[in-house]
């Protein structure tokens, strides 16, 4: 007998952030979701890999240098922030000014963003959605950093990649708040948020070609990598939650749809 | 005027909105349950503005807005809830297809009605499977009106739906518009610079121009307030020019939009019934204080 598949119905249960990233899904299909496995799976790799080395030895890992730790850390940067690109209904509205030229470059999740403001959604729970899919990068940027600053803690015959660690967390830290200030609008400027991925991009190819090598080894960052670096990791992520909890979800309440308004007839 | 008269479907008051090379301003009107408003204006009047304005996307600068009374902000979701939307642009995901959007709109939509939009998606002959980059123009407006449709909305606002059509399938597209308006079960805002569009369809047209809306009335009262007057030149004097709302001049002959009361102002012209054309044209003109040559060019009045 040919299986019945259900039909799918409203869920009078189901939370607000639930129903838009459900209604996401829908619209977007498996793409999203294939590319999302295939960037998380990428993403437990160089994550994965790092942090065995580390349990498994971790003065040979810090003696391999900069180079290969900020690249790993780097790579894994890149895939949390492919994967929040990918499942975020929020359109990147500030990498074009107005409207249309978004829905030139940005078709795609302009087009999503623009069927959820005919329907039955508050736009609130668009941030909130894309909020959770950030909160994995926060989660996947510091919490491998803050791990690196508990074993330099730990050990202290390792202190000598204190440097590294630091400017890993600092990096970390610094990327997250930026970048989420970025997309969810404090600073709402395209090229603030062009800006950002350029400078990431450059620590990124610099750590890799060693330009940084000598600058890790300063004793000053040295000396911060511990307790203050994970103090300031910690402070970091509460910035982050407490930004999108007391400002950004108050804004977004009833503001109306179009972040950027032009004249648009 | 006094908002939150439930027996309508739109009530639009004082709205404004600044731009600083465009403004609405202070737009009102109104539109009774079970009945169809035509928008016109041409490109850049206004239109989409105040549909913008009215889904909340963007901020106004003044005025009230209530959707089957209910403010279209403080509840956004309740009345969206009961609206349909379609876009001139259309939001369809090129690498989407119906079927994925109609199951997005069911876990939406709390009235969402599976076998009425089924109903529609073959009515329309609209492949479920097909990508969207394969459908045609009309095939999209199609797929949204039967999406907007599906939920029962008590409303539906339409953006020029037939802009951009080949004329087959906008007219297929104004055969089902008929449809769904002769069910007289909605209020329609129909928005279009395609006057043509309105007609059979439209219970009352609000002309809007430069921001401004300078007409809003039933399509019977057109004829019983208006008269289009064509005539020689001779027949116009600097007094009775005044009195038209807008004119298209020849070399010999003339036609303009005038008010009823003052046809006995003007001597041995032919008087014909205006449609909702004639009312925006000649308003067109006559708010640019522009005096149109009779298939030639404009001259400033």
């Amino acid at each position: 007998m040919a299986k019945v598949k259900e039909q799918v119905k409203y869920n009078p249960k189901w939370s607000d952030v639930k129903r838009v990233n459900r209604a996401r899904m829908d619209i977007v299909g498996r793409t999203s979701i294939v590319f999302t496995i295939l960037f998380g799976v990428f993403l437990l790799l160089t994550t994965g890999v790092m942090l065995f080395s580390v349990f498994d030895d971790a003065k040979e890992f810090f003696e391999d240098g900069f180079q290969s730790v900020a690249s790993i850390a780097f790579g894994g940067i890149f895939m949390a922030l492919a994967i929040f690109a990918i499942n975020s209904t929020l359109p990147f509205m500030r990498m074009a000014k107005n409207i249309e030229k978004q829905k030139a470059m940005l078709g795609g999740c302009v087009n999503i963003y623009e069927t959820f403001m005919s329907m039955p959604i508050r736009k609130v729970s668009l941030f909130r959605q894309s909020f959770m899919y950030y909160c994995f990068i926060l989660f996947v940027e510091i919490v491998p950093s803050i791990i690196l600053n508990i074993i330099i803690l730990l050990n202290p015959e390792l202190r000598f990649a204190g440097g590294m660690v630091t400017i890993i967390t600092i990096a970390a830290v610094a990327f997250s708040v930026i970048m989420y200030s970025a997309v969810f609008g404090i600073f709402g400027k395209s090229k603030v948020y062009t800006g950002v991925l350029i400078v990431f991009y450059i620590l990124w190819m610099g750590s890799i070609f060693g330009f940084f090598d000598k600058f890790v080894m300063a004793k000053p960052l040295c000396a911060v990598a511990g307790i203050p670096c994970i103090c300031f990791a910690v402070i970091g992520i509460i910035a982050v939650i407490a930004i999108e909890k007391l400002y950004i979800e108050k804004r977004e309440m009833n503001a109306p749809w179009y972040f950027k308004e032009e004249k648009n007839v | 005027m006094e908002m939150m008269n439930t027996n309508y479907a739109l009530e639009v008051e004082n709205v404004s909105k600044n731009y600083a090379d465009f403004s609405l301003d202070n737009v009102s009107f109104r539109i009774e349950k079970g009945m169809v408003m035509g928008l016109v204006g041409e490109n850049g009047a206004g239109k989409t503005t105040i549909i913008k304005l009215i889904l909340n996307a963007m901020e106004r600068t003044g005025g009230d807005i209530r959707i089957l009374g209910m403010d279209n902000i403080k509840e956004e979701l309740e009345a969206k809830e009961r609206i349909g939307y379609v876009s001139d642009d259309d939001f369809l995901l090129v690498n989407s297809n119906i079927k994925k959007y109609a199951r997005a709109f069911a876990h939406v939509y709390k009235n969402w009605d599976q076998e009425l939009f089924e109903k529609y998606a073959k009515m329309w002959k609209l492949p479920p499977k097909k990508r969207f980059s394969e459908y045609s123009k009309g095939m999209k407006t199609k797929a949204m009106l039967a999406l907007a449709l599906a939920h029962h909305p008590d409303m539906l606002i339409l953006d020029e739906p037939t802009a951009g059509l080949d004329p087959v399938a906008r007219i297929e597209v104004l055969d089902i518009l008929r449809e769904i308006v002769e069910e007289g079960e909605r209020a329609v805002l129909f928005s279009t610079h395609i006057t043509g569009d309105l007609d059979k369809i439209a219970d009352s047209v609000t002309v809007l121009i430069d921001g401004k809306v300078t007409e809003s009335m039933a399509i019977d009262q057109i004829e019983d307030k208006y008269a289009v007057i064509a005539g020689s030149l001779t027949s116009l004097d600097s007094l009775n020019t005044k009195l038209c709302i807008g004119i298209r001049r020849g070399t010999q002959n003339f036609e303009a939009l005038t008010e009823r009361k003052n046809l006995d102002r003007f001597k041995g012209v032919s008087v014909h019934t205006p449609n909702i054309e004639n009312l925006l044209t000649f308003s067109i003109w006559g708010h640019r204080d522009e005096i149109v040559e009779l298939g030639g060019e404009n001259n400033n009045g």
